[in-house]
């Protein structure tokens, strides 16, 4: 009687320490999943050549993204989104800033692939970055799919019944529906994708003790 | 044999605790990775975010809590969205700016883009105030919206700080009897306090997209704080 009582506390016990255990690990990954500490560190770190070699190839990394239309794209496409939504600007207007970022973003991103890293943080921010640039170029392709498509009205048939009429004027929507959720879906994508770059190449560099990089530098 | 009822009453509350997941953080939280998670390694597959893996299983309706903090996120977005949307606006601004003075343009020209650089200085600033008041307004019984509350609440000031660095610089380039030096620091000025609201607005994002997540919210938009 008394060592099955023995034996079943035991296993009482156990599986309250299983649980408890369980506990502390999702607590752990929730540790864990939280982001790099932003406050500059407080004890003196001396940056070693592996932590220059990361900060020069994260800078590169920046230049590139900024000469790939971070500088002279970004801010004028959404600005220019921005007032073709507000009715300020046209849709063709608004068509030749999203193809003018295209372009320059399109040949920027070979500027991005050709920076050279060689390490785990700048390897990992580097392909997040060179993600997010294919990403934003198809966005913009299909914006300007998008754009083409509401620009250009069909012209009506003169011959069609109403219905036909109709008809053709649902799949036109549907259309468009399809090519601005696509666009969405990319430049979305990009966004995200940019975002983490920052918070992984900030996190990294001020772990090493050194000046972050401008905030907006993967925008 | 019978076993005394306190021992089987352990037992049974200690199996319940082990399916349950007892302290394992928010109840109605899906058993999901957070996007800041996510975000330390560089999974860049095409569907990785929304797409659950594996062992991720998606709540099938999404709970009463879920939804009250989504209809909270979505409040301070909405509160926040003119800020966002003047962003572009300051920065293309000042670039062009920037750009005719270094490219040696013209006084009229330069002088001329200072001017719209003004004028969005002046739509900002009424922006940020009324954002600022907006957002404050905002009941955020929720504490991971209320984070999301006082991120916002910071980078809408560094923001109106940034502004008041920005008209400085401007006064001080109209002005030719300006020291270089004085010029140099009201733009590094400019500049800190513009990173620091843009790094504000980024962690803003990444809170909220954690906090959505958490309940099995789907994303937000990713360009909706800037």
């Amino acid at each position: 009687m008394r060592r099955r009582i023995i034996l079943m506390l035991l296993t009482a016990g156990a599986l309250f320490a299983g649980a408890v255990a369980a506990a502390g690990a999702a607590d752990s990954a929730t540790e864990a999943a939280k982001p790099t500490p932003t406050v500059p560190s407080t004890t003196a770190n001396v940056p070693s050549g592996d932590d220059r070699r990361l900060e020069r190839q994260l800078d590169e990394l920046a230049s590139a993204w900024a000469a790939a239309g971070g500088t002279y794209g970004y801010p004028f496409w959404d600005r220019a989104r921005q007032r073709w939504s507000s009715g300020e600007i046209s849709a063709s207007l608004f068509r030749e800033y999203v193809s003018g970022y295209r372009d320059r973003i399109h040949l920027g991103c070979e500027l991005v692939d050709q920076v050279d890293t060689s390490s785990g943080a700048a390897d990992d921010t580097h392909e997040l970055v060179s993600h997010a640039c294919d990403e934003r170029v198809k966005g913009l392709a299909a914006q300007q799919r998008w754009l083409d498509r509401l620009i250009d009205q069909p012209v009506a048939d003169p011959d069609a019944t109403t219905e036909d009429a109709a008809a053709a004027a649902t799949q036109r929507d549907e259309e468009l529906a399809e090519l601005e959720a696509d666009a969405q879906e990319h430049l979305q994508r990009s966004f995200r994708d940019t975002r983490r770059a920052m918070e992984l190449a900030q996190g990294e560099l001020e772990a090493a003790g050194l000046d972050r990089l401008r905030e907006d530098a993967f925008v | 044999m019978q076993l005394p009822r306190p021992l089987i009453l352990a037992v049974v509350l200690a199996l319940a605790c082990v399916l349950t997941g007892c302290g394992g953080g928010e109840g109605d939280a899906p058993a999901t990775t957070t996007s800041t998670a996510r975000s330390a390694s560089p999974d860049t597959s095409a569907t990785d975010d929304d797409a659950p893996s594996g062992d991720e299983t998606p709540p099938a309706t999404l709970g009463s809590a879920a939804v009250a903090r989504g209809a909270q996120l979505d409040a301070l977005l909405d509160a926040y969205a003119p800020v966002t949307t003047r962003a572009s606006y300051v920065i293309a601004a000042e670039t062009l700016r920037t750009h005719a003075r270094s490219a040696d343009a013209s006084a009229a020209q330069v002088q001329a883009y200072a001017g719209a650089v003004r004028l969005e200085l002046q739509r900002t600033s009424a922006v940020l105030a009324a954002a600022q008041s907006a957002v404050r307004a905002q009941a955020t019984p929720d504490p991971s919206v209320r984070r999301l509350q006082q991120l916002m609440l910071g980078a809408i000031r560094a923001r109106v700080e940034a502004v008041a660095d920005l008209r400085r610089l401007l006064a001080a380039d109209a002005n030719p009897e300006t020291p270089h030096d004085r010029r140099v620091v009201l733009r590094d000025a400019w500049h800190a306090d513009w990173d620091a609201s843009v790094r504000a607005a980024r962690d803003a994002t990444s809170s909220m997209q954690d906090a959505r997540d958490a309940v099995g919210l789907e994303p937000a938009p990713e360009d909706g704080i800037r």
